[in-house]
């Protein structure tokens, strides 16, 4: 084992020991209840069809508490077409493992979704080592997709986006694989995680039409003959399909007749209004630079700039590519001169048409771009990709090496340093384009991060009341906040809603549904003193009041 | 035929970029603007605004000032004497 891989295994072993030190810190993030829900949901799914009664008479029991504990959770029956992959494990292990402690089965999903990220991050590492030679390009790509300080943080909490980013990940490092060498056994593994990333979310469907349609390339270029072509084509779709068919209960719904029918749930929109520079949007009609703003000012700029230009310079070589197509067969004359290429403009015209899908199309998003996550795995190898260019050229031009490598190092500590800062928010990030005068006008806690820890200091501030009655001036549901909480502190706890009158404290993360400028149903009346305001770089997060006595 | 169908791609998702940059952009700023004014939302919020400009006029001791306390009542008289006529 070569020095090289040793540091390796040394890098990941501390990322992981980072992650299991720190995953409790973290709040419930908004979507976790629900989802816990879509476990058991699937799970007394699953053993009622095995028979397995009495488990089936276990998960059923939570279910039904589940319900019972909040009935204003989203109905399973009608959104049950995602969640298989991660949700009904983890209720399978809070089961099993007789966790019936709220805080704890939270955290165990929180570490189990940490752990998926953590593998991905050595998926990701085995990408870039495989595509890029030089040692320092693959370190610095594996310290980026890790400290992309959103990613870092929704890495602990966020069971849907960025459980799909890791698998998402996972799938592409076996679709270059298969460009590599087309074997069965590259073609079934490719299948086996495409189809899991297509069950957690339908844009995983893209990867198997878009690795068809390179082979459909190679065919035209007469890289493959009529037959390997049939015969490739033939097993993608057959493993794919038969694979997200036998774990993807949706699947079982499908009628041919009534395709675009069993599409549309996985463009159901809430409706709601979204703040967006400033002014509040229908989340179906967002403005075409939502996406690319987002992105923009919570990614570092560091990376954004290296995403720029690295972009410009793959358009302009996959640019020069076409024009030099000519009708003869000609070495070089193709979309693509090297396997490494090849991999390059899969993640350019991944990158394209997600970009033209989320600009154009209008999907609905909120919560910031949570929804387009799985983008941070084209964004982080584009901009790897720009480093080693610049890297190369170094070299080149035998200018010094440890200067690049100061000068990386420089910034991976300040993006660090920012990890630092926004701990444990991290979610929350946002670069140095937006500051004191103008990040009221995005939403900020969209996860609702914050919930169990404003209930932990009113718990705190409010220890010699017998009850505690708890209003809350936001959109975010506070009341699942509580789930973090001992049990004795949750029964001092008593929600009113917006029933301002009947409260003792007010929270407030400043996340609206409606428009404040016309609705008041969030003002904070009089007799309530601002007692706590968290901010981080001069950021308020949230806030909570006090009722004057 | 590769060729072909390299530039039918093209040209496919360049008609595409071209239509949403031109009508496709004029059609969702119209739809934004209709989709985003919540009607009811401010309806309320005005109503609620004259209210609260009602009360706080109530509050005050006079409304008008004399000059205009006059102009309105030889304004209310003429108007009156006028309907007054019509029976």
């Amino acid at each position: 084992m070569n020095i090289f891989r040793i540091n390796f295994i040394f890098f990941f072993i501390f990322y992981f020991l980072i992650g299991f030190f720190i995953y409790k810190d973290y709040g419930i993030g908004i979507e976790e209840h629900f989802q816990r829900q879509n476990g058991y949901y699937w799970l007394k799914k699953i053993f009622t069809f095995f028979r397995l009664d009495h488990l089936n008479f276990l998960a059923l029991e939570k279910y039904n508490a589940i319900r019972t504990y909040d009935p204003s959770l989203p109905d399973t029956e009608f959104f049950n077409f995602y969640g298989i992959a991660f949700d009904t494990p983890a209720a399978f292990i809070e089961l099993i493992l007789k966790l019936n402690e709220s805080k704890l089965y939270f955290e165990v999903r929180h570490l189990l979704n940490f752990f998926f990220f953590f593998i991905s991050s050595i998926f990701f590492y085995l990408i870039i080592k495989r595509r890029f030679k030089d040692r320092i390009i693959i370190y610095l790509g594996s310290i980026f997709y890790i400290i992309n300080p959103r990613i870092f943080g929704d890495s602990f909490h966020n069971n849907k986006d960025v459980f799909f980013l890791s698998i998402f990940t996972i799938s592409i490092f076996f679709l270059f694989k298969y460009f590599e060498k087309q074997n069965l056994k590259n073609i079934i593994l490719f299948c086996f995680f495409a189809a899991i990333a297509t069950s957690s979310r339908i844009m995983g469907l893209y990867l198997p039409i878009l690795l068809l349609i390179f082979i459909f390339a190679d065919f035209l270029s007469k890289k493959i003959l009529l037959k390997n072509f049939f015969k490739q084509i033939s097993l993608i779709l057959f493993f794919f399909i038969f694979i997200l068919y036998v774990h993807y209960p949706y699947m079982w719904k499908l009628n041919i007749l009534e395709f675009i029918n069993w599409f549309k749930v996985f463009f159901y929109s809430m409706g709601l209004r979204i703040l967006f520079l400033g002014d509040y949007f229908s989340m179906d009609y967002l403005p075409h630079l939502y996406l690319p703003t987002w992105i923009s000012i919570t990614t570092p700029l560091y990376i954004i700039v290296l995403l720029v230009i690295g972009y410009l310079l793959m358009f302009r070589r996959v640019f020069q590519r076409i024009v030099n197509i000519i009708p003869q067969e000609q070495p070089y004359s193709d979309l693509w001169r090297s396997l490494d290429e090849k991999k390059d403009l899969f993640i350019f015209i991944s990158l394209t048409s997600f970009a033209i899908f989320a600009v154009f199309l209008n999907p609905a998003m909120l919560s910031g771009w949570r929804h387009f996550y799985f983008l941070h795995f084209f964004i982080i190898y584009i901009t790897i990709y720009t480093l080693n260019l610049i890297f190369l050229y170094f070299k080149r031009k035998k200018f010094n090496i440890p200067i690049f490598s100061f000068v990386n190092l420089f910034f991976v500590i300040f993006i660090i340093r920012e990890l630092f800062i926004f701990h444990p928010y991290q979610s929350l990030y946002f670069n140095s384009l937006i500051n004191q005068k103008n990040y009221f006008n995005f939403p900020i806690d969209t996860p609702s991060l914050t919930r169990s820890d404003a209930l932990k200091f009113i718990l705190n501030d409010g220890k010699n009341l017998t009850k505690i009655y708890v209003s809350n001036a936001s959109w975010t549901p506070l009341h699942n906040g509580k789930d973090l909480l001992n049990d004795s502190d949750k029964m001092k706890l008593v929600f009113v809603g917006q029933d301002y009158n009947k409260a003792d404290y007010i929270y407030t993360n400043y996340n609206y549904e409606v428009d404040p400028k016309f609705n008041k149903k969030y003002n904070i009346p009089n007799q309530f003193n601002e007692i706590k305001r968290v901010s981080v770089r001069d950021i308020t997060i949230y806030s909570i009041y006090k009722k004057s006595r | 035929m590769r060729i072909f169908f390299y530039k039918f791609i093209i040209i496919i998702v360049g008609l595409f970029i071209l239509y949403q940059l031109t009508i496709g952009y004029t059609i969702k700023k119209i739809q934004q603007k209709l989709y985003s004014i919540n009607i009811k939302e401010q309806s309320e919020f005005i109503k609620d605004k004259l209210r609260e400009e009602i009360k706080n006029v109530l509050k005050k001791d006079a409304i008008l000032t004399k000059e205009d306390a006059i102009l309105i009542k030889k304004f209310y008289l003429k108007i009156l004497s006028e309907i007054n006529r019509v029976d």
